[in-house]
């Protein structure tokens, strides 16, 4: 068995050890963007590592520099009375090269359950009461569900390729027949719209003003809704997440064109799937990282129930938001306290 | 305004931009001169202080660890650093104030300070050109923030 020379990084002191086998360290599920830089100082590879991951905040504290006999540097773990070698085709450092990011567990989705936390506390300017969040959603304006979804989707293409288990537990929310349903709404919304505004007559063909563009009714059909029709077939003939995202960004260019205001209603589909999206991805925060739990669980049991409640495709997002209301009260979580806290 | 300091927060709070000059000694509230050249209309809404740069400090920590937005992003000019959103802990994040909401009350804090008297260079920072926080290190003031140069009045 090969020996190696392993120097302690707070006493400095030097211990011969033998090397068991190379142990697999369990891959990350999500990465944020932080540098790696490398130290620029006299470092060997394996304490040049070490540091880019102190540097990261990354807990080193049981990583040693070590050396063979062929006099190489590696990165050794102790970890439960057993010493391993973390080899270099280990996933923290793959990641480190591939992308230049450091996998972080704790900061995983981390925005979502913090947007959750400040729409559930949002309050009415004027009576300083709580609006709840649906209203605080409303609140953001008809075109935010376009540039959201959008920005979804693109993620979710990329996603597909590198991370399928997070593209899953995110698509099973933001979806093509979402995107689907949000469309046939706006073109619903835009009938409507048609609907109520005045007809004005041009040498007595009647027109309607749309968003400052004059359209003869006539043209209705062919100029506005046919088009958006189209445009619908081709998010409907989309087979992968790359294409979805694109027929999306066209729709939401053909939104933009046609009209688009503040206080058009917000898609049953969108305002659903918001939901369950934010009380998911809130919910599993908690549970890994913030020792909460459901009543008579544990954390592996509340992720397990958690997972079997969003298994079921027709539990819908509003449903899954109340179950997280319920947690959080049974969690003893009072966001405004909280806040009164931060505060001081 | 009755209260030039709350409703000015206020107005932030409901997306109003804003835009603070330490040497004009204004302030701007969408695009409209709330105070300008150290000249206003009500009460500035905040006693003189004996201790403002204690309080200045507190305001300062709080921006710090604020929660960033895009719109706070995408904001030009700023007189202080924030912490960057990866630096942030998940109680900032989480249970922050809003970046823009921490940002104008700590540079109407400091601007109405200097228009009441209560920030005096000599008395804080002498012959120094730029004033160090000793508690908070990355809170910086520069002299010509309190004592403009005479070609900028």
């Amino acid at each position: 068995m090969a020996k190696f020379n392993v120097q302690c990084p707070k006493c400095g002191a030097n211990i011969k050890i033998n090397a068991p086998e190379v142990v697999a360290v369990v891959a990350p599920i999500s990465a944020i963007p932080v540098v790696a830089a490398f130290p620029a100082k006299k470092l060997n590879a394996a304490e040049a590592k070490i540091e880019a991951l102190r540097s990261a905040d990354v807990n080193v504290e049981n990583l040693f520099s070590i050396r063979s006999t062929n006099g190489a540097y590696e990165v050794g773990r102790f970890s439960e009375g057993q010493f391993s070698v973390v080899s270099d085709n280990d996933p923290i450092f793959a990641a480190i090269k591939a992308s230049r990011t450091i996998p972080d567990r704790r900061l995983f989705r981390r925005w979502i359950m913090a947007q959750v936390f400040h729409m559930l506390s949002e309050k009415d300017c004027k009576t300083g009461n709580p609006i709840g969040f649906t209203a605080a959603l409303r609140r953001k304006g008809y075109k935010y569900q376009w540039k959201m979804v959008v920005e979804e989707l693109r993620v979710q293409a990329k996603l597909f390729n590198d991370d399928p288990e997070n593209y899953a537990e995110r698509n099973r929310w933001f979806n093509r027949s979402v995107v689907i349903q949000m469309a046939n709404d706006y073109i619903k919304l835009v009938k409507n719209i048609v609907g109520t505004i005045r007809i004005r007559h041009c040498k007595g063909v009647p027109y309607v003003r749309l968003d400052g563009t004059d359209i003869f009714v006539d043209d209705l059909q062919t100029r506005v809704y046919a088009s958006l029709e189209k445009l619908v077939k081709s998010i409907k003939n989309t087979r992968n997440p790359g294409a979805l995202h694109k027929a999306t960004v066209n729709f939401y260019q053909a939104v933009k064109n046609t009209c688009l205001f503040f206080d058009m209603e917000q898609s049953k589909a969108f305002k659903d799937a918001y939901k369950g999206a934010g009380a998911f991805f809130t919910l599993k925060n908690l549970i890994l990282f913030h020792d909460c739990v459901f009543p008579k669980m544990d954390q592996e049991a509340s992720i397990a129930y958690l997972n079997y409640l969003v298994n079921d495709k027709d539990f819908e997002g509003y449903k899954l938001f109340g179950v997280l209301k319920d947690f959080l009260i049974t969690n003893h979580i009072d966001i405004e306290a909280k806040q009164r806290e931060w505060q001081k | 305004m009755q209260n030039i300091y709350y409703e000015v927060i206020e107005k932030v709070q409901n997306g109003a931009k804003f835009q603070v000059d330490f040497q004009q000694r204004s302030l701007k509230i969408d695009g409209k001169y709330i105070i300008k050249n150290g000249e206003y209309e009500g009460e500035l809404g905040i006693e003189v202080s004996d201790t403002p740069l204690l309080t200045i400090a507190q305001l300062f920590l709080r921006y710090q660890h604020s929660l960033p937005s895009e719109r706070s992003d995408n904001k030009r000019y700023r007189y202080f650093n924030p912490l960057p959103e990866h630096e942030l802990s998940d109680n900032d994040i989480l249970y922050g104030e809003p970046r823009e909401t921490a940002q104008i009350k700590l540079e109407l804090y400091v601007l109405i300070m200097i228009l009441n008297g209560s920030l005096k260079w000599d008395e804080f920072a002498k012959d120094k050109w730029f004033w160090q926080c000793p508690s908070a290190k990355e809170l910086i003031i520069l002299k010509e923030w309190v004592e403009p140069k005479k070609e900028n009045k």
